[in-house]
């Protein structure tokens, strides 16, 4: 089930690397679900809340502004700062 | 005696020196080994965003971006100077103060400076070159604190109180060698071919992805290279700093030769005063 790989890095180094099932992005216009086979975009992330879901759970990070790719069942989260938040 | 004595401070002395210059080479290595690591972290990162801006970049023309074309109006140029902290680095910080000035003899336009790092407030005074702002940069520098320094040149640029915004910096090529080089952060430098179809989705327009992926990738390039800069200087303090332990290990050597030399020389005098006296005893009986 888990076929997206998740990357979410900042300039002090990665914060998460996980196969997941589905992510939800945070925009300036709500939030964006990615799920397997996605289109190809670029998107602008505002401060607030990633969730992924995986077949362990699901994970809630804080992130900063930054910026998202989607391409390949691969996203890739570039952000000012990122931190998990605990459950 | 008074030459032993004399020699033995000496050694002490320079056994004290030693001690400084070991510890300071060791504290060299871990902060080396620290930034090394976040030089790491940061590469993928450098990697991921260089890769969307060339996405981006397919057919981008430059009046998308005020950071993306050449000012018209003259200006002037804002030298970025990453310098190290401290000194006790060997050349390091020397040899960039001299490629600066050499850059900007060559420079007819206005300029001036803004200097990252603490070391040699004087030295860059003599320079003759204005300094427009002083950023104090850790050791590790991190994210955060590239985030201000690279905000503060946007704005500079965005002001147009600079046409031209270059960062002079040590490149780092190994522990052993840095060299003095310059990079152009601003305007950014052309990239992408104009006539590439761009596969991508953008939420929410192509123009606002593209402003922050600028800003992500200036801020990114500030980082890398006040990354670079720290571990060139953290190299070559302990480069500077292993000699110099070297040299005392010789030094030592040296010194205590010269000391066993006048400890012998003193018992031979003692001996020969006393088969002297000797001698001259048996002479009056």
């Amino acid at each position: 089930m888990d076929a997206i790989s998740l990357h979410v890095l900042t300039g002090d180094g990665p914060v998460l690397e996980q196969t997941v099932e589905a992510v939800n992005l945070p925009t300036a216009f709500g939030s964006i679900g990615v799920l397997k086979g996605h289109a190809p975009m670029l998107c602008n992330l505002e401060e607030g809340v990633l969730r992924c879901r995986s077949s362990q759970g699901t994970l809630r990070l804080f992130i900063g502004s930054g910026i998202a790719s989607v391409e390949h069942n691969e996203v890739n989260v570039l952000v000012s700062a990122a931190s998990l938040l605990e459950e | 005696m008074a030459n032993l004595r004399a020699i033995r401070t000496r050694i002490k002395s320079v056994e004290n020196t030693r001690q400084i210059t070991k510890s300071m080479k060791m504290v060299a290595a871990s902060k080396l080994r620290k930034t090394q690591a976040a030089f790491g972290n940061l590469r993928t990162f450098s990697e991921r965003c260089a890769e969307m801006l060339e996405e981006v970049s397919a057919g981008v023309k430059p009046c998308d971006s005020p950071f993306l074309q050449p000012r018209n109006h003259p200006g002037a140029v804002c030298y970025v100077l990453i310098v190290g902290n401290r000194g006790l680095c060997g050349t390091f910080n020397n040899s960039l103060l001299r490629y600066l000035e050499e850059q900007a003899r060559q420079e007819s336009r206005e300029q001036f400076l803004v200097v990252c790092g603490r070391w040699g407030k004087d030295m860059i005074a003599g320079t003759g070159l204005r300094v427009e702002k002083t950023f104090e940069i850790s050791d590790t520098p991190t994210a955060a604190e590239a985030r201000a320094l690279s905000a503060w040149l946007r704005q500079l640029y965005l002001d147009g109180r600079a046409e031209e915004v270059v960062l002079v910096y040590q490149h780092y090529r190994s522990v052993l060698s840095q060299v003095p080089a310059r990079k152009t952060l601003l305007p950014l430098p052309k990239k992408g071919d104009a006539g590439r179809e761009c596969r991508f989705l953008f939420e929410p327009d192509r123009e606002s992805v593209l402003k922050r992926l600028i800003d992500l990738y200036i801020d990114n390039t500030v980082h890398s290279v006040l990354l670079e800069s720290r571990t060139g200087e953290h190299s070559a303090r302990m480069t500077a700093m292993t000699s110099a332990s070297d040299n005392t290990d010789e030094l030592i050597g040296k010194l205590t030769l010269q000391l066993n030399h006048a400890r012998q020389a003193a018992i031979t005098t003692e001996i020969s005063e006393i088969v002297g006296g000797a001698d001259a005893l048996k002479n009056k009986q």
